[in-house]
Parts: structure tokens; sequence; C-alpha cells
């Protein structure tokens, strides 16, 4: 439901949903398999993501209570769908749109050594700004190092958290309805008003 | 492979070529170590590459990529310092900076050097006749598209390859 000026309500509980989101990384990766999955019941999702079967009815339960998952409980087995989220932040002139595919990098970090080092000494929002590299990355118009270089990251370590997140998009592109959206580290570098530490 | 191609041709590789192979540990690795022992190929990476690869963090995945151990087994070696006095050197690494520059939308005075060092180890020993031929492995595009372009352009058309670091991978595991 919006209104003309759009609903003010609706839109800080979108704020704290992602926001658990992106601290969470177990809802992180649910929320994403059940957005490239859709119509999932809670034994799909409990064999293919090895999670315990009590963690699957918890976690689902966070993210309906959230808003970023729906149950179906038309049938006798509830389904499960992904409410496909995009978020805009903007802060002073610094802006940037959470899509899902950020959400699955969140998500799969503690399984990759690069994402978790990369979170763990620069934080969740370099994460975010090596996305908008990969973008370009991935379809033509930005080299390996000079990714690195505007993240300001070790050459070789950068190259493989763009390996890292390439997978992401690779996977993401045609699930993410908001992929369009990620900003493009080519036309505008990654924290180019800011200054570089 | 025929074996006189074997011995005209030299194979360059990127950096991005060990550190797909070291991801997330499922045997990438060992295959391209059989790749270049069982077809006699020994990679040849730039001094700057070497470098980069020694300098990454140690929980990184570049970090635990054992590239020395590949030099001591003789299947990667460090590549002799490019001379510059080496007729259609300078020449091919300027273009290929500008390539990438013109491609990625930034200045050229950002264009890292090892990007233009694969290009002038490249061209340095088809300049000189050592080999014949020389094949690019890297999983930059448009750094290899670069690459390929600048030492083609040097007179070199036909004997330079660029081949997709991903791509190779899946070929070889």
């Amino acid at each position: 439901m919006s209104t003309a000026n759009g609903d003010p309500e609706r839109a800080i509980d979108g704020i704290i949903s992602v926001a658990h989101l992106l601290e969470e990384p177990r809802l992180a990766r649910l929320y994403t398999y059940i957005l490239c999955n859709e119509d999932v019941t809670i034994d799909e999702i409990t064999e293919s993501m090895e999670i315990p079967r009590t963690t699957v009815y918890s976690d689902t339960g966070s993210l309906v209570e959230l808003g970023v998952l729906t149950r179906d409980e038309t049938q006798k087995t509830h389904t499960y769908t992904a409410v496909p989220i995009t978020l805009t932040a903007a802060l002073d002139g610094d802006e940037y749109t959470v899509t899902p595919t950020l959400i699955e990098a969140i998500g799969r970090a503690p399984n990759d050594q690069d994402l978790s080092l990369l979170i763990e000494k620069h934080g969740i929002s370099k994460l975010a700004g090596a996305l908008t590299y990969v973008i370009p990355y991935v379809e033509g118009g930005m080299t390996e190092r000079l990714a690195a270089r505007e993240l300001d990251l070790h050459p070789a370590f950068g190259i493989a958290v763009l390996h890292a997140l390439r997978e992401v998009v690779l996977d993401m592109r045609e699930h993410d309805p908001y992929f369009e959206q990620i900003r493009n580290a080519r036309e505008r570098p990654h924290g180019e008003s800011e200054e570089s530490t | 492979m025929e074996e006189s191609q074997r011995q005209n041709a030299v194979w360059i590789a990127d950096s991005g070529l060990f550190i797909a192979c070291g991801r997330q540990q499922n045997g990438k690795y060992i295959a391209l170590a059989r790749f270049a022992t069982t077809n006699g190929i020994t990679f040849l990476i730039p001094q700057r590459i070497h470098n980069e690869l020694g300098g990454a963090p140690e929980t990184s995945t570049p970090g635990q990529t054992p590239v020395n151990s590949a030099i001591d087994a003789g299947w990667v070696a460090v590549a002799d310092r490019i001379d510059y006095t080496t007729p259609a050197v300078a020449t091919v690494m300027d273009d290929v900076r500008r390539y990438i520059a013109n491609v990625s939308n930034r200045p050229e005075d950002q264009i890292e050097k090892a990007d233009t060092a694969l290009a002038g180890v490249a061209v340095q020993r088809l300049a000189r006749g050592e080999v014949s031929s020389v094949t690019v492995i890297t999983t930059d595009t448009d750094a290899g598209a670069g690459i390929k372009r600048a030492v083609e352009a040097a007179g070199f058309e036909g004997q330079i390859s660029v081949i997709d670091g991903f791509e190779f991978i899946d070929t070889i595991t």
C-alpha cells in the first residue's frame, strides 16, 4: 500500500529489516536462498542448506516478522516466498542502494575467506563498495588492479575479493530484480569525494 | 600440442590465474600444476606480479597461494627485468595503459604497472625473436584485451593469444 508521499512507516520498517539482514549472515543467506528458489518448504530449505530444522523454523519466522518473507498457509505444507527488497540510503550527499545482491554477498562471507577477511578488516561498507566495482569488472569497463587501488586494498587481495564477488554477481543478476540499481564504479569512483585513508 | 610449438611458445600468467585457482580450495591449484607439468609448460610471471602475490595478507587466498613452491618446482618462473630499450616494449606498454584508462574511464596515470608489465614481458620475447608466439592467461578481461591489441599493433599479429583464466580453469578441472 502506498500513498502519494509513500508510506513513512513502511520505509522505517524497511531500514530495520535490511539492517538485520546486513548484520546477520545466516539470515541473509536464508533470505537470498528463498528469493532464488521461491515457494519453498521448511523441508526443502533444511535439506538443501544443511541447517538444523529448528534453526530454519526460527529464522524463517524472524524473516516473516521482518516483512522480507511471506508464508503461504493455504496449503497443508506452508511455503515461503521472499519479498524482493531495495533500499536507498542517502546521507549528506553520499548514496547507496542495497539490493539482494549485497545481501547474498553478506550471506556468503562466513564461508569465503576473502570476503570474511574484507569484512573483518574493513567492514560491510567496504564490501558494498567493492560490489560497485564488480559490476563493471564483470560487464567490461574496469580492471582488477584499478578496482583494488581505488578500494585501497592490496592488489592481490583486491583481485581475490573481486573474484569472490564476481561469483555473487553471476549468480544473482538473474534473481535480483533491482540488480540494475547497484551503483557502477566506472561512472564514479567509490568514495570519490572522501579522503582516502 | 606439437613439440615445435611448445618450444617456441611462452605462457605468461597474471596474478588472477593463481588466485582463482587457490580460492575456495578444491583442487584447482593442483590441476594447474598438473596441466603445466604434463604439457611441459612453465608459466612466466613478471617481477611485479611475483611481488604482488608475495605481499598479500596472510589469511587471504593470495597469502596462502604457494607460488614460491611452484617456482621451486619449476612450473612457474619469474621473468627477467623488462628492458625498455628493446624496440616496441615502451610503445606497447604505453598503448596498454592508454587502452585500460580509456575503457575504465580513468586518467592514464592511475593505471597499475603490473597490467602493462604483462604486455612488456610478452612483447620483449617476441621482439627479440626468442619465441614465435605468446599466450597470456588472465582473469582480467579488459587488461587482456588491451594487451592483445597493443602487441598486435606493434606488428605481432597472430603471435599473441589471450586466454580467459576462468574459462581455462574450467577446462583443466
